[in-house]
């Protein structure tokens, strides 16, 4: 059954979201949380080990911020489905994460009402998605 | 008949008079356009041989044009440098105030400077001080012209390595900005996360405790509009 489950990376420095937010995915049985990485660096490691459907990325990391992390998951894995997360948005940096590949972006105020449907929509349509031979191979 | 050819050899006058004048204008065009060549080489021969760094980013953060002094700055080969990051040669406990820094230069249109750590391709730190300009490109889309320099030798004779973030000058305002944005971020953090058990709570919690789960949702609302302030 973990096969058809929907499988998420949680990206923020910040423990106390991390939790929360895992939390609250893990609320849905059709999401399994393959992990949390508390920066960039780690979360480019463990989507490749891991074999992520969506990776929530927070915009603001203090090594690697969200919109270099964003370029390079998607260099690296270019099938997967970024969600960009941001504590009181600024100006711009919607644009800017979407610009470097991020198919969503939701404000950290919203995640209850956004970010489960954002998940089930991106992956109900992964396979309308450039490579989705490689989203395919990963379900298999 | 003898009315046409005469009409012909005042046609054939006019044309030849024209002809001398559209070559004096094509001798004044190409001379124009000579001049123009040599003051593009001129400016572009300063712009390269400049001894400070000059680079122009795009609205993304990426470089579209540097300079040799940049280039040396930051280690890398030109052709290299195009379409890379800017932040990619920002230290990233830096990074922040940059991107403070690039959205103040682009609000108030002025010229502003500040301070801040960079590191090149080999990772090698250094203070540059940078001046920044909004430009635009040929179809009108914003660039940040930044001119920078390596200011390490003198940051490190006013004081030692410091390990808060750069400073800025033309805007004292700016370094006052970053400490706010920090706190901000740090008390959004908790807060974001509150939220999430509060709207999670609203499940498990039964009707007559839902007015008091109302009033904490309530009060987080207000914490986080005076963070939005």
């Amino acid at each position: 059954m973990n096969a058809t489950k929907i499988r998420v990376l949680i990206t923020d420095d910040h423990p106390q979201f991390r939790r929360a937010l895992r939390y609250f995915l893990e609320l849905d049985p059709a999401i399994e949380v393959i992990g949390e990485a508390s920066s960039g660096q780690q979360a480019c490691s463990m989507a490749l080990e891991s074999l992520a459907h969506v990776v929530c990325v927070d915009w603001r990391m203090a090594q690697m911020n969200g919109i270099e992390t964003t370029r390079q998951l998607i260099a690296a894995l270019p099938h997967i489905k970024i969600i960009a997360l941001s504590a009181g948005g600024k100006a711009g940096i919607e644009a800017e994460m979407l610009a470097a590949g991020a198919s969503r972006y939701i404000d950290k105020e919203h995640v209850t009402d956004q970010l489960l449907p954002a998940i089930h929509a991106l992956f109900a349509h992964r396979e309308l998605m450039p490579a989705a031979q490689h989203a395919g191979a990963l379900d298999a | 008949m003898r009315l046409a050819s005469e009409d012909m050899a005042s046609t054939l006058d006019r044309m030849r008079a024209r002809q001398i004048e559209l070559e004096a204008e094509n001798a004044t065009l190409r001379g124009t356009q000579e001049s123009l060549e040599i003051a593009r080489a001129h400016y572009a021969q300063l712009y390269d041989l400049a001894p400070v760094g000059y680079c122009t980013i795009c609205a993304q953060g990426l470089i579209v044009q540097a300079n040799l002094a940049a280039t040396a700055l930051l280690g890398a080969a030109n052709q290299a440098l195009l379409h890379a990051p800017i932040l990619q040669f920002i230290v990233a406990a830096d990074r922040d105030m940059f991107e403070l820094y690039r959205q103040r230069v682009v609000r108030s249109g002025a010229a502003q400077a500040c301070e801040l750590r960079m590191a090149d391709v080999h990772g090698r730190q250094f203070w540059a001080h940078l001046q920044s300009t909004v430009a635009q490109d040929t179809d009108g889309a914003p660039q940040l012209r930044i001119l920078f320099s390596d200011a390490t030798q003198r940051n490190q004779s006013e004081a030692p390595w410091p390990a808060g973030p750069g400073r800025a000058f033309d805007d004292p305002d700016l370094t006052a900005s970053l400490l706010r944005a920090e706190i901000s971020h740090d008390l959004r953090q908790p807060l974001s996360a509150l939220g999430i058990y509060a709207n999670v709570l609203k499940r498990h919690v039964a009707p007559a405790g839902q007015p008091l789960l109302a009033q904490i949702k309530n009060c987080l609302t207000t914490l986080s509009e005076l963070l939005a302030k």
